[in-house]
């Protein structure tokens, strides 16, 4: 069975149920019975689309390789960090687990060594701390900022 | 000599990427080490509070153990703090020596005890034993019978509030992980001194979550006579409970034997486990019990056919079933030794006096169970206590804890 995928820059996509339903969104949309129609994707751009399938795919078609997925996997998610946010937010839209799990690890592991600073930057965050507030939290961690 | 550039911090110029917090928290935060993790909180204010809650503490905690499946350590303190007579040539020329004033413990990979790292010990450190370790979490007690939680990776302790009971004269102390309420406790035992006419022994347990001891009643119709130590190795927590091996009394004869006595920590009850049997004879020196890959082991130090000694490793297969114990593997031993550490993979490392020189001193060699390959000279130099070791937050949500 095939379903209709739109994305926000109106691409359609065809897909097999069995392929889309690893998105525990569209999965409740079938059992709704609300996916006979095209189903709209307004939070996911056609790029993204097209990786996210690629990723369900390769989850079906790879499903008892353990070795050949885990390669793939980590080929996968070499890319950098706009289309790794893009998938992030996609995974998360469309509530795929092990892409979202892949997704955030990666992105954990670009982040690990950076300063508090390089992390606001990167993720767009206020600092509301008081430089008081700020320099207490910093004093009791001395030993974490010695890298 | 030209300094490295630093490399320039990847930023977005494209556009604005807003990542929903909850996921940043809650799934990208809780997988980073723990370092990194102490580093940010002085990000924002909604991730400060939130990283010292339960349900993060324990996402993190869960995230470690599914990334650390084959990479296991180990934590080791040295159990006094001067140099005994016995001392190890290499310890003399190391920086980390115990005639230095900074206590420490080290971090090691648990298969080959390659130092990873030495980490300063906050608190009193005399006649120290590291009573047990889960999920990051030490256990420490002093000869004092002054009881600490420490977690090494966060740099917070806590000390235990005072004993209930009325006399400390001989105790062995278990510390364990208590699933069904997230908890953790510590459960004291206190003997009579061997010898004394009419043997008791009284129990307490501490939980974490209630900051306090409570007494616990003990209804057995077999008299237990000791509670034997395990020394230098912490009391096992294996399938929920904690094993001692026991030397009890039964029936109208008073017939003697030795047992496992194993304290449930949901239950606080105690059950009789059988050791294999034909495992202890008048050719045994010494016994302890251990965990093993979440088995329980038994091990023993005896007399050997050919002359020497070895190390027999019981493993039982199946937990509860008597018939399951399976010797696992003998690993012979020429020397004097002693049992100094079995870790959870199945590293045995064992202590033996070198007496083939003019100054005999104390040497360690690791011997891995399954292959029976020998490491000398780990990175190991005087008798220590030796536990697992993880990293994680836990106690930071803590209170009554010190920061270091």
């Amino acid at each position: 069975m095939a379903l209709e995928l739109k994305s926000s820059d109106n691409k359609i996509f065809e897909v097999e149920e069995l392929v889309a339903v690893q998105s525990e969104t569209i999965k409740s949309l079938v059992e709704d019975g609300c996916a006979d129609n095209v189903i709209p994707l307004p939070n996911v751009d056609s790029k993204t689309l097209e990786l996210v399938l690629d990723w369900c795919k390769n989850h079906v078609d790879m499903k008892l390789d353990e070795e050949k997925l885990k390669e793939y996997e980590d080929k996968f998610i070499e890319v950098d960090q706009a289309v790794l946010y893009d998938l992030l937010l996609a995974a998360n839209y469309l509530n795929i687990k092990d892409l979202l799990n892949r997704a955030c690890q990666k992105v954990a592991d670009m982040l690990k060594g950076k300063t508090p600073e390089q992390i606001r930057e990167t993720l767009n965050i206020v600092n509301d701390f008081s430089p008081e507030e700020e320099e207490e939290i910093r004093k009791e961690n001395l030993w974490a900022f010695e890298e | 000599m030209r300094e490295q550039p630093r490399p320039q911090p990847q930023i977005l110029r494209q556009r604005n990427i807003y990542l929903p917090d909850d996921l940043v928290i809650n799934n990208i935060l809780t997988r980073l080490p723990v370092k990194s993790v102490m580093r940010f909180r002085r990000v924002c204010k909604s991730w400060y509070s939130s990283i010292k809650t339960s349900d993060f503490i324990d996402t993190h905690l869960s995230n470690y153990k599914d990334s650390h499946d084959n990479n296991g350590y180990v934590i080791h303190m040295p159990s006094v703090r001067n140099t005994s007579s016995y001392r190890s040539p290499s310890s003399s020329s190391s920086s980390s020596s115990s005639n230095t004033s900074i206590p420490v413990c080290t971090v090691a990979y648990d298969r080959t005890f390659d130092k990873i790292s030495d980490v300063r010990i906050p608190f009193d450190v005399n006649f120290n034993q590291i009573v047990g370790s889960c999920n990051g979490l030490l256990c420490v007690a002093n000869s004092g019978n002054v009881i600490y939680l420490w977690n090494p990776s966060i740099r917070k302790f806590k000390k235990l509030p005072d004993t209930l009971l009325g006399q400390l004269d001989n105790v062995t102390l278990g510390f364990a992980y208590h699933p069904e309420n997230n908890d953790y406790k510590v459960v004291r035992i206190s003997s009579t001194p061997f010898g004394a006419p009419v043997s008791y022994h009284e129990i307490e347990v501490y939980t974490l979550s209630s900051d306090s001891w409570r007494r616990v009643g003990i209804t057995l119709t077999t008299t237990v006579i000791l509670y034997d130590k395990n020394f230098p190795l912490p009391i096992p927590l294996v399938n929920g409970a904690l094993h001692w091996i026991s030397c009890i009394a039964e029936g109208e004869e008073n017939h003697k034997s030795r047992t496992i006595m194993a304290f449930d920590v949901n239950s606080e009850k105690f059950r009789k486990l059988a050791l294999p049997h034909g495992s202890i004879d008048e050719n045994t020196f010494q016994t302890f019990l251990a965990s093993f890959k979440g088995k329980l082991a038994f091990i023993t130090w005896e007399r050997s056919e050919q002359p020497g000694t070895q190390y027999s490793i019981w493993v039982m297969k199946e937990y509860g079933v008597v018939a399951s114990w399976n010797k696992l593997r003998v690993v012979p031993f020429e020397r004097v030794s002693h049992c100094s550490a079995f870790t959870e993979n199945g590293s045995l490392l064992v202590c033996y006096i070198n007496d083939q020189v003019e100054e005999p001193d104390f040497k360690f060699v690791l011997v891995d169970t399954e292959t029976l390959h020998e490491k000398k000279d780990p990175d190991i130099q005087q008798h220590s206590y030796v536990a697992t070791f993880m990293e994680s937050l836990v106690l930071l949500d803590g209170a009554n804890t010190v920061a270091d």
